[in-house]
């Protein structure tokens, strides 16, 4: 279900871009495996839509759809080789929140995070929470800033590191809420979420998915999700949404390398997709 | 896997519209950074 609605929004998206024809014959695409980079290690949530989506073409299609994890350098080195790959559709990504906060981050950069890509469709949103140690005397997000406010500098929220999505994501609430948490940078998401848990940070925005057996247990304490207003997240449904609306979800997106658009991938999208909605006919 | 992508909502936006929310999401990280004062590296 979940697959099926997302290829079908890939063949729109495909459409949309490419209303001058396709550049691939119908039967062509694809003749040969595709390559769908991950710059991350196997696991995360990147990895495992894009496991979960590989499968799907290659069953759509008959052709295999290869993930490829390509961990390191803030996903440097797996979204360079995709900048530096033949823009013919065999060689894809994934994108996620990183993609977009890098350039700002780093000083030099390996390729131009527009030009030499050409994005195919954005996947899905995944919600953040924000959880806090539960020894912390705050049950609301109200209660945890009026606190933050009352010790400015004192209290300290966790991260995977400098420069990633949970740290930015928790200035954007130091902004937002007009506090002072202090940075504390872990090595990964992982990690951070264990420097809350035993108790030495006072907050992490995660992932919603990622701590939802800890909250269950007690070990954090979710005080909020970013699912928008008037949404709950079904796993914690008795998380209120944030009342910090600035915050992002996390997203999850194909993209694929492409230094020329009129030969993007996306056209080949378009035959993966029209197939994998019924409208042309799957190969034997 | 189920576990993962919990929760996920699915978005499927066009190619056009999805170029405009990488540009739109840089323009809002590059103002978080330089806000938070976080320096390059």
């Amino acid at each position: 279900m979940l697959r099926l609605a997302a290829m079908a929004a890939l063949a729109t998206a495909a459409f949309i871009l490419t209303p001058g024809g396709i550049a691939f014959a119908a039967d062509a695409y694809p003749a040969r495996p595709v390559r769908v980079i991950v710059p991350f290690a196997p696991g995360g949530t990147s990895d495992i839509m894009a496991r979960v989506m590989s499968q799907q073409l290659s069953e759509q299609l008959g052709q295999t759809f290869v993930v490829d994890n390509r961990p390191g350098a803030s996903g440097f080195i797996g979204h360079g080789m995709v900048a530096k790959a033949a823009p013919d559709g065999y060689t894809i990504a994934t994108v996620d929140d990183g993609f977009s906060i890098i350039p700002s981050v780093k000083k030099e950069m390996p390729y131009d995070p527009v030009r030499d890509f050409t994005f195919i469709t954005e996947v899905m949103s995944v919600p953040r929470a924000l959880v806090v140690r539960p020894s912390l005397n705050a049950t609301t997000v109200k209660e945890f800033i009026a606190q933050a406010q009352a010790s400015p500098g004192r209290m300290t929220f966790a991260s995977g590191g400098t420069g990633g999505i949970n740290h930015l994501s928790a200035e954007l609430f130091n902004l937002s809420a007009k506090v002072k948490l202090i940075h504390v940078p872990y090595k990964g998401a992982g990690a951070a979420t264990t420097g809350v848990l035993s108790g030495e940070s006072d907050l992490v925005i995660a992932a919603a998915p990622t701590v939802v057996a800890q909250v269950k247990s007690g070990k954090l304490r979710a005080l909020g999700v970013t699912t928008g207003a008037g949404k709950r997240f079904a796993a914690l449904p008795d998380v209120p949404p944030s009342p910090i609306q600035a915050l992002p979800a996390w997203r999850s997106t194909p993209g694929s390398g492409s230094s020329d658009r009129r030969r993007c991938p996306a056209r080949s999208s378009t035959e993966s997709t029209e197939r994998s909605s019924g409208r042309l006919p799957r190969r034997s | 896997v189920k576990d993962r992508l919990q929760g996920a909502e699915l978005i499927g936006s066009g190619s056009q519209a999805f170029t405009k929310v990488i540009r739109a999401d840089m323009k809002r990280w590059a103002g978080v950074v330089q806000a938070a004062g976080v320096e390059r590296e």
